[in-house]
């Protein structure tokens, strides 16, 4: 089943406070307007927010608040149940919640990434500065034995 | 001069020891490069040849930044020249470079694409330009006001390339979070309808280099060895070059 399609250039979020403020704009979405709710799913992960549909021109707002605790690495899934309705359908967008960047919704299909991420490369160390190190362990060892 | 040209060249001057790239598509910006590469895009479709040693993922650049290593292929999670190319929203190019200002040294150098765009309809958030048949440069050209604004302490230069601009910035601070901290109040700001208030400076390109003045100052050497410097010595040693240097002072701040 199709997901809702998401404008990218007015879907936003942003961070307010602890929370962040979450406005996606739906495209040939036929939705009762007022309370809805939205899910977010990363991994194990789930949440459910209250959720706001207002149609104040051509398009469909969604709007929601997501509070502090959904946050982690990699990019929560997004789902509306729209008023009335008894099922949560797919919303074709996904928000990234990390301390370490900006928060960030991204509008679009998940890309189909393919391989794993990488384990970062182990410092290829000469035969010679093998040795060098392993003595110099060896040395370390040794004096603190002998409680130098 | 083009866009590739200006990136041909300073890859030739800085002899970067790895580049990153975020905005693939077709791999004639990758193709550039003879260094260790990270090239990223959801949807990238090679056609150009590319002669490095390539890390290609397919992904967006939000997703590969929260990453636990995103530069595991790199032999350090530093890079020294990147080039942001990805979606042409000002907050997405925005946060491409917050992301990758993390992974910066002194010495490393940021290159965004498409912040000269050359009609309002150009530097618009949708693709009017493109739908009909002409380049899109969308809003980038909002970062670079947004760089000056919050962060005097980088180098932040338009350069007169054709056919839509691109930033150089130098000087960049993996430590600083002022950009994470005011990114949220920016985003606020730069998401709006169109038409865009693209400024006559952005248009007209008052404030641009020309890209034969930034490729013949004599700060590349520099930059090339002030990878071996601690960053603080860097930095010190690189601001009072790039100070002395005047590519700043042509810029309409």
């Amino acid at each position: 089943m199709a997901g809702y399609e998401v404008a990218v250039a007015t879907s936003h979020a942003r961070r307010v406070g602890d929370e962040v403020y979450l406005l996606l704009e739906l495209l040939d979405a036929d939705l009762p307007t007022g309370d809805a709710e939205m899910r977010l799913v990363l991994g194990e992960r789930r949440a459910k927010v209250p959720a706001t549909v207002s149609a104040p021109g051509s398009g469909v707002l969604v709007a929601c608040t997501v509070p502090a605790h959904v946050r982690g690495r990699g990019a929560w899934h997004l789902a509306l149940r729209p008023a009335g309705s008894t099922s949560f359908k797919r919303i074709d967008a996904r928000l990234i919640v990390h301390r370490d960047q900006p928060v960030a919704v991204l509008p679009g299909p998940a890309p189909k990434t393919r391989l794993a991420a990488p384990a970062p490369r182990v410092a290829e160390r000469s035969t010679a500065g093998a040795v060098r190190a392993r003595l110099s362990h060896a040395v370390r060892s040794m004096r603190s034995k002998v409680g130098r | 001069m083009r866009r590739h040209e200006l990136l041909s060249s300073l890859h030739q001057k800085l002899r970067p020891r790895n580049y990153l790239e975020i905005g693939v598509r077709n791999g004639r910006s990758l193709a550039l490069s003879r260094a260790r590469s990270i090239g990223v895009d959801p949807a990238f479709r090679l056609t150009a040849e590319v002669h490095c040693d390539l890390h290609l993922v397919r992904t967006t650049s939000d997703e590969f930044f929260a990453r636990r290593h995103p530069l595991a292929h790199f032999d350090e999670p530093v890079t020294d020249l990147a080039f942001i190319d990805g979606m042409h929203l000002a907050e997405y190019a925005l946060r491409d470079f917050i992301n990758i200002e993390r992974f910066c040294r002194p010495g490393s150098v940021i290159v965004l694409d498409d912040v000269l765009p050359r009609s309002v309809e150009e530097g618009g958030r949708t693709r009017v330009g493109a739908a009909k048949g002409g380049a899109w440069a969308g809003d980038v050209y909002k970062t670079a006001q947004a760089l000056r604004d919050h962060r005097p302490d980088l180098v932040v230069l338009e350069v007169d390339t054709f056919p839509t601009g691109t930033l150089v910035v130098l000087l960049p601070d993996h430590q600083s979070r002022v950009l994470h901290g005011v990114y949220d109040d920016l985003v606020a700001e730069m998401v709006s309808p169109d038409p865009q208030d693209v400024p006559v400076s952005t248009l007209e390109r008052t404030g641009a280099v020309a890209p034969e003045v930034l490729l013949a100052a004599d700060i590349w050497d520099a930059m090339r060895a002030s990878r071996a410097l601690p960053p603080s010595a860097a930095r010190r040693q690189l601001g009072e070059l790039l100070t002395s240097s005047g590519l700043e002072t042509r810029q309409v701040v």
